[in-house]
């Protein structure tokens, strides 16, 4: 198993992005050694600290919003039937910092714990799925691993909740999508493993559901980061935004994508090839606990308990807070920062995240600057909140309609309908994906 | 040819090429201490407590006080007499009587019509329970001599600023003496007083309040009337962003309400305004204050035995207490950056205020041209004509802590050029923050003898303005100076004045090759006092004087 998820993220550090290329990010397999360069940000999404930076009550809103779940559109369709359904919405947290999290509520109504997690999703498919979603046929390590449903269910278990049921963890039906040459390709058997699932969206969190928090795409970000820029002058560029705006590696409202894009450039401008540290990951680094105080105001050290992972190395993947054992007061009376706490984001504040850069002079030398191709424009209510276009993209053409957290939680889907697609022979034929299936999924940056 | 008249007080800047226009602030309404500052060389701070029960009376009181608060233009008045006399060679005029008054959230649940609606959650909450500032004690009741709870929390915190001791004492006693006088209605408890040290250094010796960002704005209607003198070369692109090298112009929503914001990810950009919460908002700032004890003996003495331990390992044979201490600051004591000489301190740093900052972290700082100005610096140092311009030289790179380390106090405050935790170079501009703060307690005694047998009462009366103490002060505090990876990654505690009260504070010193863990024991500075304030403008006050 674990020879199979190395293989994983093997190919994803020799294949980074499309074709690149990437004349300073190495593979670290390849070159032995390198000066390790932690780049850390905030765990709560910057997001929406930057939406509702003007608003009058700018900690609440923010703090609620980051506890709304809301849809995405991933191109998923139900197939059944020999028909296509309608589009598949997914439901998903609105906390896209490698970092998100789920309150539990007792029965009374009080906070009992927080779940925090900063494990990637193709982690949890490779669990279920193994490791043929995600290599190419001709991999050798291709079929190393199968998958096993059943230990994610015991791990579902185990962390969230021992009721799980394996039919609560699966799609009740084919999922496809579009896949290469506009054909239908089979994305999600029936009754394999779903990210998106009850026990990880509405009644708990298992592992990321944010669809821009995605492993693959941060290993991309590290190889589009290690481009250098310059501007219309030959100067090259340094600032954490113009870099982002300029590449359009990112989505430039995050933490992450801004700040581990400029880490990596930064290194990659004084002609140092970058890559990323072992083991890859976007880690929670740790916890605050200066911030935490029981009713009485006594210090809640053991309120932080981590999971899985590693706290001594800044390599947590999952941490529940939760009143200290032998405590007699819940998580709802505890304050952080003297308010009593009502969500997770209150929490989130005190946490940080942390990847690890690697740089290593390779030799690589003066590389030719690229020009830029994008540019941010600037909302014009929410004015610290940006979206990425062309150059040549006038801003005040810009449709900013779908712009902006959800602050209502998605009502209810009905069930979507068969047989929306009236083109029926396409709709019976499904075709084997060229390439690893993950490649398929709508990447958000 | 003079780029500017040094001795107009009106036009205080060379005309820059694609600056953008500056709003007039409200001179007659912002109170004087934000800006520009008292600068006088003594201060009294009073901690007022209103009988919730008497509020017509507290009101009728505070109306007598207004026409005594000091405004923008009557501090910058002082200031300018200042100038003026130093240029003529005079002697400095002694300031009159500066008086300002802020308020509690429980002081303005009194006076101001509603207060539920102020979004800035730690002035809400209050000082004393902000755990995340790293303070012992127990949130909500701590062992303070003021502010520890709510209920010694005063409802207002006048600060009163002169020269001369008299003056001082005549104010202190003419505001204490209303107060008698308000039968029981007011009531002084806490009395503080605080006095410039010779030098302008801190108790630990080292010089204090180079760094200030400089809010933008002008006085008046004149286009370079500008409350922040500018001195950079109007051809040089950094005129733009800066007054001088050091002091980048900041929007001045970020100190005062009612004024545009800075944009986090644009520095010359101005944001939208930034509006509080109520209209009497407008023109007021909040103001956080830390009664900030320093134990200079224990600090002197870690320096001393650290420096020791560190000769005796590998790479560090050379490490003399002084030489540790600058990297603990960031500075040399009397002020030189270590960025700009990692050797000592240069003869007289703060002779040329306009190079004493030009420095940065992630890149080197080329050589500028500034306007020679003999009052930013001294006559031997001006190498061009007054008004005319001279160069000042630029300071190395330094992007992974080797000259200055990632721990030393000015960068884990002001990280300037690098990027951080927090975004990049712009995003750190709106973490900026307007700092007043002036010593307290007797200078510590050169005698060993009487070292020995010292009080150890002394330390800094920190005072700081600012819109936002969540995003600010808070963030400064909370992120940068108690939190080892930030501003930047594997930074290290700010070993200075930062505290962490779930482990022990460290840094990485390096020399060369060579590595060194320091960790100190204790803290040698130790909050004793404090609060969160709101500073109201004119208008405000007189709206709460008549309720």
């Amino acid at each position: 198993m674990a020879a199979g998820w190395d293989a994983i993220i093997d190919h994803w550090l020799a294949h980074p992005h499309g074709d690149g290329p990437f004349p300073l990010f190495f593979h670290p397999r390849q070159h032995a050694g390198g000066t390790r360069a932690p780049i850390p940000w905030d765990a709560f999404p910057k997001v929406l600290t930057r939406w509702f930076e003007d608003d009058p009550q700018p900690d609440e809103a923010r703090w609620a919003a980051a506890e709304t779940l809301t849809t995405s559109d991933l191109g998923f369709r139900r197939y059944e039937n020999g028909h296509v359904g309608a589009l598949e919405l997914v439901t998903h947290r609105q906390q896209d910092e490698y970092c998100e999290w789920h309150v539990d509520r007792d029965q009374a109504g009080h906070i009992s714990r927080v779940a925090f997690t900063s494990e990637g999703p193709e982690y949890w498919e490779f669990l279920a799925n193994g490791t043929r979603p995600f290599l190419p046929k001709d991999d050798p390590h291709h079929a190393a691993f199968d998958g096993d449903l059943g230990l994610v269910l015991e791990l579902y278990r185990e962390s969230v909740d021992p009721s799980v049921q394996e039919s609560e963890l699966v799609w009740p039906y084919d999922v496809v999508v579009r896949g290469r040459g506009g054909r239908w390709a089979l994305r999600y058997p029936k009754g394999s493993y779903n990210g998106w699932n009850v026990w990880n969206t509405t009644r708990g969190c298992m592992h990321l559901t944010h669809p821009a928090n995605s492993l693959q795409a941060e290993v991309a970000l590290a190889a589009d980061a290690s481009i250098p820029y310059a501007d219309a002058h030959g100067a090259d560029l340094q600032d954490v935004q113009d870099l982002i705006c300029c590449a359009a590696y990112g989505d430039p409202n995050r933490s992450s994508d801004p700040i581990i894009g400029a880490g990596v450039n930064g290194i990659a401008r004084t002609g140092v090839s970058v890559s990323l540290a072992n083991p890859v990951g976007l880690y929670i680094a740790d916890a605050d606990l200066d911030h935490f105080r029981g009713p009485a105001g006594e210090q809640v050290a053991g309120a932080w308990q981590v999971k899985r992972g590693d706290a001594s190395r800044r390599e947590i993947l999952r941490a529940v807070f939760a009143a200290p054992d032998g405590a007699t007061f819940s998580v709802d009376q505890m304050r952080a920062d003297g308010v009593p706490i009502g969500t997770g984001g209150q929490i989130a504040d005190a946490i940080q995240m942390e990847r690890v850069g690697l740089g290593l002079d390779l030799g690589a030398g003066h590389v030719a600057r690229s020009d830029c191709q994008a540019k941010c424009c600037i909302h014009p209510q929410h004015r610290s909140f940006r979206t990425i276009v062309p150059v040549a993209t006038a801003c005040d053409q810009v449709d900013w309609s779908g712009s902006g957290p959800a602050v209502e939680a998605p009502a209810a889907a009905p069930e979507p309908a068969l047989a929306e697609e009236a083109v029926a022979p396409e709709a019976v034929e499904l075709v084997e994906p060229e390439g690893p299936l993950a490649d398929l999924v709508v990447q958000r940056r | 040819m003079p780029i500017f008249d040094l001795d107009s007080d009106t036009v205080t800047g060379p005309a820059v090429p694609g600056a953008p226009t500056e709003r007039e602030l409200h001179v007659d309404e912002i109170q004087g201490n934000i800006l520009p500052g008292f600068g006088t060389r003594r201060q009294r701070l009073l901690g007022l407590k209103f009988d919730p029960a008497q509020v017509p009376a507290v009101r009728t009181w505070l109306g007598r006080q207004v026409d005594s608060i000091s405004t923008l233009a009557q501090t910058n008045d002082q200031r300018n007499a200042r100038r003026r006399a130093l240029r003529q060679g005079q002697p400095r005029p002694l300031s009159p009587l500066l008086a300002n008054i802020a308020f509690s959230v429980g002081g303005l649940r009194l006076l101001a019509p509603a207060v539920d609606g102020i979004g800035d959650t730690a002035f809400v909450t209050g000082m004393s329970w902000r755990s995340g500032l790293g303070d012992p004690g127990t949130p909500g009741n701590r062992d303070w001599v003021v502010g520890g709870s709510d209920e010694t929390t005063p409802d207002a915190l006048v600060i009163l600023g002169a020269d001369s001791p008299d003056d001082l004492e005549q104010g202190a006693d003419a505001l204490l003496g209303s107060v008698a006088a308000s039968s029981g209605a007011v009531r002084c408890t806490y009395d503080q007083k605080g006095e410039v040290l010779e030098g302008e250094t801190e108790h630990f010796g080292f010089r204090d309040g180079i760094s200030q960002p400089g809010p933008r704005g002008r006085l008046s209607s004149l286009d370079r009337h500008f409350l922040i003198r500018r001195y950079v070369d109007p051809a040089d692109p950094l005129a733009l962003t800066h007054s001088r090298p050091g002091q980048p112009l900041v929007w001045p929503g970020q100190f005062v309400f009612g004024y545009a914001r800075q944009d986090p990810d644009e520095a010359l950009a101005a944001g939208p305004v930034r509006a509080g919460a109520y209209p009497w908002m407008a023109d007021g700032s909040f103001l956080v204050f830390r009664r900030l004890r320093q134990d200079v003996t224990l600090f002197r003495k870690f320096v001393s035995e650290q420096a020791a331990a560190l000769r005796a390992q590998p790479g560090f044979s050379e490490l003399m207490p002084e030489r540790l201490a600058a990297a603990i600051v960031g500075r040399w004591p009397k002020g030189t950056a270590v960025m700009r000489n990692a050797a000592g301190d240069d003869p007289d740093p703060m002779g040329d205020r306009l190079s004493v900052n030009h420095f940065g972290f992630a890149q080197a700082v080329p050589a500028v041209a500034v306007c020679s100005d003999p009052l930013v610096a001294i006559e031997e140092l001006v190498a061009a004509p007054n008004g005319e311009l001279r160069t000042i030289e630029g300071a190395p790179a330094d992007p992974n802590g080797d000259r200055c380390p990632r721990f030393a106090h000015v960068r884990k405050v002001n990280p300037r050029d690098l990027t951080t935790d927090q975004n990049g170079p712009d995003r750190t501009l709106t973490l900026m923050i307007l700092r007043r703060g002036i010593t307290w307690g007797a200078p510590y005694p050169d005698d060993p003898a009487q070292q020995a047998a010292d009080s150890g009462d002394r330390g800094l009366l920190f005072l700081a303005y600012m819109t936002s103490i969540t995003n600010q002060f808070e963030i400064l505090n909370d992120r940068w100076m108690n939190r080892a990876a930030g501003p930047e990654g594997g930074a290290n505690h700010d070993l200075l004045v930062g505290q962490n009260q779930s482990g022990p504070r460290s840094g990485t010193l390096r020399s060369g090759q060579a590595e060194a863990a320091i960790s100190p024991p204790e803290s040698w500075v130790t909050p004793t006092g404090g609060g969160y304030f709101f500073a109201p403008s004119i208008s405000a006050l007189r709206s709460f004087a008549t309720g």
